[in-house]
C-alpha cells in the first residue's frame, strides 16, 4: 500500500517569520520496499512508513546525508537491519526517485515470521531443534526451549519459506542430551579419539612450553616448519624488493615519477636515515652484485625494536586480559624472560650494525670516495615509534575509546 | 570451572633461541603474514584456539555470559566492523564487564609499549566502542580486512552445514 503525505504537513509552517514550504509535491507518493539480502527480490513494505519530514529533507532539502543518517537510524529502531528502498511514486506509479538504504549492522527481524531454531553437534554436524519461534527468541528463551545450549543457529523464515537471515548464536550452555544421543555414533568414536589425540599433544607441548626439558617432537616439528614457512617468507620479500630495483634502476630516467626502494620499504620517518643504505644497495646492484645487495637489504633496520616491543607488549595485554578476567597479580617471571629476549635483539642488532660497517669499509677500499656521511647516518639509526593520544567518551550506556597515533 | 592464567601465560615461554629466531623473522615480514603463518599449522592453530576457548569460558564463569555472537560488516569507507553481541542478564556483572572492559582496552592503548601503534598501524584500528542494550552488551572494532580476517580466522565459525538426523522430539 502506497502512503500520501499527511495533508496537515502540507499546510505552509510558519516558523520565526520564515516560510517553510511543503518539499514533497502532492502528486507524489511515497512507497516503501525491503529485502532481506541482494539474492531475494524486493518486496512492499506496506506497514511501514517512516516520518515524512526526514524522507522530504532525503529528496529535496538541503542536507540529504543527515537525513539519511536519521532515516538509517529510525529503520534500525522500527525494523531493524536489511535493505531499505524508499521510492517517489507519480500519478501513473512510476519511480521517479529512490533512494536504497542498506543496513548491515542490525539484525534483520522484518519480514521473519518464524525462527527456526538449529544446534551445532560435536561433530560440527547441525541438527534441526523441534522448536519454532514466532519472535525473535533471546538466548534463556532458546537454552529453555532446546534443553541446552552450544553454538546454535536461527533463522528465519518468511511466510513463503524463504530464508530470510540466519544468525550464530553460542549460548552458555552444555550442548543437549537429544544432540549427544544422536551423535553417539561409529563416526562420533572416531571423532573422539583424534581429539583425545590432539588434547595430549596440546597438553604436551604445554608442559613443553612451561619449562619442562624434555625433548618434544611433535613441538620441534611444528616450531621448524614455522621457521621455515616465516623463512620462505622472508625470502620471498627479499628477492621482491630486489627485483623491484633491478627494474628501476633500468628506467633510471623515470626513477623519479617511480616509487624508490625507500619509498617502497619504509614511513617518511625512515627515509632520510635510509637513503645511505639505499645508495650502497643501488651500487651493488648496478654493477650486477645481487647477492651483496641482498645482503645490504637484509641489514637494513626494519623494525627490530619495534619486535622486542611486540613481545612485551604481548605480556602486557596478557597480563591486563588476566586482570580483566580475575584480578590476578601481575607475573613478573614471564616479563623478565621477555626483557631477556629483548636484551638479545639489541645485541643482534648491534651484530648486525658492525657486520655492516665492516661490509662497507671492504667495499670503500675499491671504490673511492664513497659516502662517508652516509655511513654514519645508518649507523645511527634508531627504531621510532609512534605515540598514542586516547579519546575516551563515557556514557551511561556505554563508552568509546578512540586511539590517536601521533607519529614519532 | 575456571581457568590457571599463569598456564596461559606459560603458554608463550617457548625457548628463547627459537623465539628469537622467530621474532626476527616476523619483523621481516609483518605480524599479519606472520599470524597467517603460525595460523596454517594445525598443531598452533588448535593450541591457540583452545586458549582462547578456555580465556572465554573463564569470562562465562565470571560474568556469567548466556551468549555471544559475532558479526562483520563493512563500513561506507570500506572498513570491517566487528561487533561482538554478548548476553549478560545479570545486571551488575554487565555494568562490571562493560567498566572493566573500558579499563583493560584504555590501559592496553595506553601502555608504553611501541609495538600498540605497530598493530594500530597495520590493522588500522580506529576504535573501539561498547553500548548496553537491555541484557546485550554490543562492543564494536573498526579496522581493516586484515583485521576482520584475523579475528575471523580465530573465531574459525561454522557453516550451516547438513542438517543431521531428524528434528528432535517433543519440546
Amino acid at each position: 500500500m502506497l502512503f500520501k503525505k499527511d495533508r496537515e504537513r502540507e499546510v505552509v509552517v510558519e516558523e520565526e517569520g520564515r516560510e517553510i514550504e511543503p518539499v514533497i509535491p502532492e502528486d507524489l507518493t511515497v512507497r516503501v520496499r525491503f529485502r532481506p539480502n541482494t539474492t531475494i527480490g524486493w518486496k512492499n513494505a506496506t506497514d511501514v512508513e517512516p516520518p515524512l519530514e526526514l524522507v522530504s529533507e532525503l529528496f529535496f532539502g538541503d542536507n540529504p546525508k543527515q537525513a539519511e543518517k536519521e532515516l538509517i537510524n529510525w529503520f534500525k529502531e522500527e525494523y531493524g537491519g536489511g535493505i531499505w528502498r524508499i521510492e517517489l511514486l507519480n500519478e501513473h506509479g512510476k519511480t521517479v526517485r529512490s533512494r536504497t538504504l542498506k543496513i548491515q549492522d542490525a539484525d534483520i527481524t522484518y519480514g521473519v515470521n518464524k525462527w527456526i531454531v538449529y544446534v551445532k553437534g560435536e561433530s560440527g554436524k547441525w541438527y534441526k531443534a523441534d522448536v519454532e519461534f514466532a519472535h525473535y527468541p533471546t538466548p534463556t528463551e532458546v537454552i529453555d526451549a532446546i534443553g541446552g545450549g552450544g553454538r546454535v543457529r536461527l533463522v528465519g523464515y518468511d511466510e513463503r519459506g524463504r530464508i530470510m537471515t540466519s544468525k550464530m548464536m553460542d549460548l552458555g550452555a552444555p550442548i543437549p542430551d537429544w544432540v549427544k544421543e544422536k551423535e553417539d555414533s561409529f563416526e562420533k568414536k572416531i571423532t573422539d579419539l583424534l581429539k583425545q589425540k590432539l588434547v595430549e599433544q596440546q597438553e604436551q607441548m604445554i608442559k613443553k612450553l612451561a619449562g619442562n626439558e624434555k625433548k618434544d617432537e611433535d613441538l620441534d616439528n611444528s616450531l621448524n616448519k614455522l621457521i621455515k614457512e616465516l623463512e620462505e617468507l622472508a625470502e620471498s620479500h627479499k628477492l621482491k624488493v630486489v627485483e623491484n630495483l633491478v627494474n628501476s634502476l633500468k628506467g633510471e630516467d623515470e626513477k623519479k615519477e617511480k616509487p624508490s626502494l625507500v619509498d617502497v620499504l619504509f614511513v617518511e620517518p625512515y627515509k632520510a636515515k635510509l637513503e645511505s643504505v639505499n645508495l650502497l644497495i643501488k651500487k651493488f646492484a648496478e654493477r650486477g652484485d645481487i647477492e651483496t645487495a641482498r645482503q645490504l637489504i637484509s641489514e637494513i633496520p626494519d623494525g627490530t625494536g619495534a619486535l622486542v616491543n611486540l613481545i612485551n607488549a604481548g605480556a602486557s595485554l596478557t597480563e591486563a586480559l588476566a586482570r580483566a578476567i580475575s584480578g590476578v597479580s601481575s607475573n613478573r617471571g614471564l616479563k623478565s624472560k621477555l626483557r631477556r629476549a629483548a636484551g638479545r635483539e639489541s645485541i643482534d642488532i648491534k651484530e648486525i650494525k658492525e657486520q655492516k660497517r665492516e661490509l662497507e669499509k671492504e667495499h670503500e677500499k675499491g671504490e673511492e670516495g664513497t659516502k662517508e656521511e652516509e655511513e654514519e647516518q645508518v649507523a645511527e639509526e634508531r627504531e621510532e615509534v609512534g605515540e598514542i593520544k586516547v579519546e575516551e567518551t563515557v556514557e551511561d550506556s556505554g563508552w568509546e575509546i578512540k586511539p590517536v597515533l601521533e607519529e614519532g | 570451572m575456571g581457568v590457571d592464567i599463569d598456564k596461559l601465560r606459560g603458554a608463550i615461554n617457548i625457548n628463547q633461541e627459537t623465539l628469537a629466531k622467530i621474532v626476527n623473522l616476523i619483523k621481516q615480514v609483518g605480524i599479519y603474514e606472520s599470524f597467517k603463518a603460525l595460523m596454517k599449522q594445525e598443531f598452533f592453530r588448535n593450541a591457540v584456539k583452545k586458549k582462547l576457548s578456555e580465556l572465554y569460558q573463564a569470562l562465562v564463569d565470571k560474568y556469567d555470559i548466556v551468549a555471544h555472537n559475532l558479526r562483520e560488516t563493512t563500513t561506507e569507507d570500506r572498513k570491517c566492523r566487528l561487533t561482538v553481541e554478548i548476553t549478560i542478564p545479570d545486571r551488575e556483572l554487565r555494568k562490571e564487564f562493560v567498566d572493566r572492559l573500558r579499563k583493560t582496552v584504555k590501559q592496553v592503548f595506553e601502555s608504553d609499549f611501541s609495538l600498540i601503534p605497530s598493530l594500530l598501524r597495520e590493522f588500522e584500528i580506529e576504535g573501539v566502542s561498547c553500548k548496553e542494550e537491555g541484557e546485550n552488551v554490543y562492543v564494536v572494532v573498526v579496522g581493516n580486512e586484515k583485521l576482520s580476517e584475523v579475528v575471523l580466522n580465530l573465531k574459525g565459525g561454522g557453516e550451516l552445514g547438513k542438517e543431521g538426523g531428524e528434528s528432535r522430539k517433543g519440546g
